[in-house]
């Protein structure tokens, strides 16, 4: 009776042991029909001025009256950059106030969109969404969040890979995780803001992949969708899978879109309550070696003048190359039809491209240049990309 | 916290100590200047613990004429950007050095400015450096 005892408790503690158990399949993954490639036909140049250096949090391509355009907002001047990517002139610059009537606060987190008759502008620094006319007047300001409430469960975090997108009276903002949970099931990933009625809600969880296991830093809990008609096509660092949701949140399908350069994800510990349990305000190196060198999805961005769907993986460097002191990482671009089959994989040297400045235009796909500005710091490059077949 | 900290001050020591006396260390910044140890050094990186850089470089763009020590930035992403947010003048001060290349990798000299020690052009100690009181 005692050794079936003992049996009976080292089998429950086997038994308890949660073994983490992420998705992987070859179809769609590593077998896929691969007839379409990108291929470089181009190099457009922007000029820059002497208060604009090459990286920029908020970055879009654009089409005005037909001709294609490239906008960003400067963080070190605060200013808002229009360029015509088809002259490579620079047709519009406007100051940004950080305070007063028209003042638009600090900006250091932020995303803008472009609209025909104002520009929107999202700053997480203090949660509101500015409307502004292209004077540089402020036409509203929408509180997003309320930061004198705990309940803020997220973290809205845009940026150009992880842009906001409008719809209608509706803008979608990308977030991040706040803090760190024992159960993500309830985790909501994009604020839906309602420009008309003023009003806030939040939808698409987290899937479940969060739940087994401790993934290291936020950025791996961060979503990434894209507009597809009112739908919202989404993508999670850590999930093989894309989903698809209605403007409402509704799930409505998933696809398996695996990079053929990912062959597992494991997380950086099996125990998901480490992370509720750690103590966040301590710089952590074995945490940030294995969030810089695991790799992941980063965005999935919709090709509206091809119907294609592109997924962004990051293909990180090994911890020995991290520890060496490669901090920039490489990616592949996924092409995939607008059913979210796959037919094309291409790997791209991030020391050459920049992995958060990738852009649909009518061009083709545009990714800047690193290699160039470094050897010209008054111009910005783009390689311009179209698909091969 | 302040446990967290000292490791931090002793990781650089860690790695550089065990190297046949900061050797490695010490080709590297002579690498960037053969006259950068010829004073103690402050080292700056532009990327980590953003109060306690800000705070150093002010202190060295106020004090680089009596202080008496080299100053060293490093770990810059984006020359043009770091031109533009760091004083001309005092960049161009003969006490001042940027790793241009970034010989030295952020991985190895952390998140904090750290004050490099040197006799005769020999490092003799490495340790994290905070604005004097």
């Amino acid at each position: 009776m005692k050794n079936l005892i003992i049996i009976l408790i080292i089998l429950a503690s086997c038994d308890s042991k949660k073994k983490t158990e992420i998705y992987f399949q070859e179809a769609n993954g590593i077998e896929f029909n691969d007839s379409l490639s990108l291929e470089e036909t181009a190099i457009i140049s922007l000029n820059l001025d002497n208060e604009t250096s090459f990286h920029h949090k908020s970055m879009k391509s654009l089409e005005i009256d037909n001709t294609s355009y490239l906008s960003f907002i400067n963080a070190y001047n605060q200013h808002f950059y229009l360029y015509n990517l088809e002259t490579g002139e620079l047709e519009k610059k406007l100051k940004l106030d950080r305070e007063g009537p028209n003042g638009v606060g600090h900006l250091t987190i932020f995303d803008h969109a472009y609209l025909s008759d104002s520009l929107l502008l999202y700053n997480t620094w203090d949660a509101n969404l500015y409307i502004l006319d292209y004077q540089g007047n402020l036409l509203s300001k929408n509180e997003i969040l309320d930061f004198s409430k705990n309940s803020n469960s997220v973290s809205p975090e845009p940026a150009t890979m992880k842009p906001i997108r409008k719809v209608g009276d509706y803008v979608f903002i990308p977030c991040s995780i706040n803090q760190y949970l024992t159960d993500y099931s309830n985790q909501n990933s994009v604020i839906r803001y309602n420009l008309k009625t003023q009003e806030t809600d939040y939808m698409i969880n987290l899937p479940d992949n969060y739940n087994q296991g401790y993934w290291g830093a936020t950025f791996k809990y961060k979503i990434s969708f894209d507009m597809y008609g009112s739908d919202l096509i989404s993508s999670f660092p850590i999930d093989n899978f894309i989903y698809r949701y209605n403007s409402a949140g509704k799930y409505l399908n998933k696809y398996y879109v695996g990079s053929k350069f990912i062959k597992e994800f494991e997380p950086f510990k099996e125990d998901i309550n480490y992370g509720v349990e750690k103590d966040h305000s301590v710089p952590n190196q074995q945490q940030g070696d294995y969030s810089w060198s695991n790799s992941d999805y980063n965005a999935v961005i919709y090709d509206e003048f091809r119907d294609l769907f592109y997924r962004v993986a990051y293909i990180r460097p090994k911890k020995a190359e991290l520890e060496a002191g490669r901090s920039i990482t490489n990616f592949s671009i996924m092409i995939l039809t607008s059913n979210f089959e796959k037919v094309g994989e291409q790997y791209f040297d991030g020391l050459k491209y920049h992995p958060t400045m990738i852009l649909v235009s009518k061009q083709g796909l545009l990714m800047a240049r690193s290699d160039l500005y470094k050897e010209n710091e008054e111009l910005l490059s783009f390689s311009v990309f179209n698909i091969a077949k | 916290m302040k446990s967290v900290r000292l490791l931090f001050i002793f990781i650089p020591i860690l790695l550089f100590g065990c190297t046949n006396e900061f050797k490695s260390f010490e080709n590297e910044l002579l690498s960037i200047d053969e006259n950068i140890l010829e004073r103690d050094l402050i080292i700056i990186p532009k990327e980590g613990c953003t109060g306690c850089i800000l705070n150093v470089t002010y202190y060295a763009e106020q004090n680089i004429d009596s202080i008496n020590k080299n100053v060293l930035f490093t770990v810059i992403q984006d020359l043009k950007l770091f031109r533009l947010k760091v004083d001309s003048a005092f960049l161009s001060h003969d006490q001042v050095f940027i790793d241009e290349k970034n010989v030295i990798k952020s991985r190895n000299i952390g998140i904090y400015p750290i004050l490099v020690e040197t006799d005769d052009g020999k490092i003799i100690s490495v340790s994290e450096f905070s604005v004097p009181n």
